[in-house]
């Protein structure tokens, strides 16, 4: 009985003592509308600068963004990782009325007080890839005070809009398939089907049609080997739990597109005007899921000064340029932060 | 306006007619019935009465969340090689960073043991999470102040199901015990409005 208690307690102590994911930063929840939201602070917290990642999907969560060109910007700032209601390995139970965008703003709110509570925040960059882009779209709309910078990474600042782009993305790939008499059983009827959607409202079946295509065309990745996957390390020695994944992914989407209320708020291309801090507009040329033309939406109406607003393509990505082209997307971040911090 | 609870006479047994007339209690009344009938030995009229054993086993919440369970069973049936048993648990662990588990829950299922101790196990029940957040919490109030928030923690229903495999080392007397392994899963309802499915592995020591 002692012996095995004895090695009960040497496993217990060298599984819950091992990974960075389970050891390194600063580790907290912040509890918001029923909604009990993990916040990850890595980095040189020493800098000042802080970068806040509002992870994707929506149902992403923001610990999967950790790599290498992430670490490489923890070297000289701080980054702040966090799950979003209802997201990633968020918990609690928050009621269907809190999925909304209004909540995730304030969900936001409340992280980046904590935030500042907790750490000196001198200067804070908020980096919104894809549904991270809408979410910080809409914060900035209402929140521009104190946030030193705007990285929009192939967000989607207006899902109606890019729902036309999406379409003509993968339109224009089974167009050239077609013509070129490859996989012509997969796109056969695709141009005409993606042609009578333009100006449809999403819903979920044309929605997941449409993202089977366009994931076949490579809209997510470019090169489907730079997909970096789940490691066991995310998955067995960190607060990431893949229960939790299927369980939370797809929850804010369902809501999203069977709530017209919530489906209007993410129309916001004509209120970028609003938004005057300084921006940089990050897109992947052969991104699918938020085709480049909402690159140009962005950057065009933007309110930001043009001395104070870039637009980078990286010509080698799709959708996932940190994990395409990690050296590019860590200069052009890097060359930012280092502008307006 | 008074309400007056129901009298029931002293003596007067509960009223089980509405319950049975159920088709799916009558179903599983017949199922366990049978099952009995199958399983079931005359006892012998020296068998002492059989103390309740004692079960400790880790428990690994997705096998590397450490954890622990102790417990133990109550043989319903027993007859031959096969034996419908209940056990009863009470445990916990720790998903570091993201939650702590602790759970009393019960399983009702049926062994069947090999004439040199091996067995295996496929069990069912239910039981109470109350998780805790692994870390400390903040709230921010309406006007923006932010504070530490009190974590009670938050309750779940826990169904659960496990398959085992184990050895009975008192079926040849080698000593009172067995050792086992079972593959676990559990859910967590409410999570988010859902159900959240766990998997876990236990490695434990049933004292006989």
């Amino acid at each position: 009985m002692r012996t095995l208690a004895t090695v009960a307690l040497l496993l217990a102590a060298l599984l819950t003592g091992c990974g960075r994911f389970q050891t390194e930063g600063d580790f907290f929840f912040v509890r918001s509308a029923g909604a009990d939201l993990p916040v990850w602070v890595r980095g040189n917290t020493d800098s000042g600068v802080f970068m806040v990642v509002l992870a994707g999907g929506p149902g992403n969560s923001s610990m999967s963004y950790l790599s290498p060109v992430t670490e490489s910007l923890e070297e000289k700032y701080a980054v702040v990782y966090w799950d979003q209601r209802a997201t990633g390995v968020a918990q609690g139970n928050p009621t269907p009325e809190t999925i909304s965008l209004a909540q995730f703003v304030a969900d936001t709110h409340a992280v980046i007080s904590t935030l500042r509570q907790r750490h000196d925040v001198q200067k804070l960059f908020l980096l919104g890839p894809s549904w991270g882009g809408t979410l910080g779209t809409a914060y900035l709309l209402e929140h521009q005070e104190g946030v030193a910078g705007w990285i929009d990474l192939d967000g989607n600042h207006d899902w109606q809009k890019n729902w036309d782009f999406a379409l003509d993305y993968v339109k224009v790939h089974a167009e050239r398939k077609l013509a070129a008499g490859e996989e012509v059983d997969t796109w056969r009827g695709v141009p005409e089907w993606a042609e009578s959607m333009k100006g449809t409202r999403i819903i979920s079946d044309n929605l997941w049609k449409w993202q089977r295509l366009c994931t076949k065309a490579g809209g997510y990745f470019h090169e489907p080997s730079n997909s970096p996957g789940l490691g066991a390390e995310l998955l067995l020695f960190s607060p990431f739990s893949f229960g939790a994944m299927l369980t939370n992914n797809g929850i804010v989407l369902e809501k999203l597109l069977s709530d017209d209320a919530f489906y209007d708020a993410l129309q916001m291309s004509s209120k970028l005007s609003r938004i005057t801090i300084p921006s940089l507009v990050l897109w992947g040329r052969h991104d699918g899921a938020v085709p480049v033309a909402m690159a140009h939406d962005a950057y065009d109406n933007l309110g930001t000064p043009p001395e104070h607003k870039f637009l980078v393509i990286f010509e080698k990505s799709a959708h996932m340029a940190p994990f395409e082209e990690p050296e590019a997307f860590l200069t052009a971040v890097t060359q930012f932060i280092e502008k307006y911090r | 306006m008074d309400f007056q609870l129901p009298v029931t006479q002293a003596g007067t047994p509960p009223r089980l007619g509405p319950i049975l007339s159920r088709p799916s209690v009558r179903l599983a009344l017949a199922a366990v019935i049978s099952v009995a009938a199958l399983l079931s030995s005359p006892a012998r009229a020296d068998e002492s009465p059989t103390r309740l054993p004692l079960t400790v086993a880790y428990l690994g919440e997705t096998l590397v969340h450490p954890g622990l369970t102790v417990g133990t069973e109550l043989s319903l049936v027993r007859g031959g090689s096969g034996a419908i048993v209940l056990t009863g648990n009470l445990g916990g662990y720790v998903h570091p960073r993201n939650h702590v588990g602790l759970f009393a829950s019960a399983e009702v299922g049926g062994r069947l043991t090999a004439s040199f101790g091996l067995y295996g196990e496929l069990l069912a029940g239910a039981g109470y999470l109350h998780t805790f957040l692994q870390g400390p919490a903040y709230g921010v109030s309406p006007d923006g102040a932010v504070q530490p928030a009190a974590d009670a923690g938050r309750p779940a229903l826990m169904p659960t199901a496990s398959l085992g495999l184990g050895w009975d080392l008192q079926r040849n007397g080698v000593a009172p015990l067995a050792l086992f392994t079972r593959a676990t899963l559990f859910g967590q309802f409410p999570f988010n409005q859902r159900l959240l499915p766990h998997a876990a592995v236990q490695l434990g020591v049933r004292f006989q």
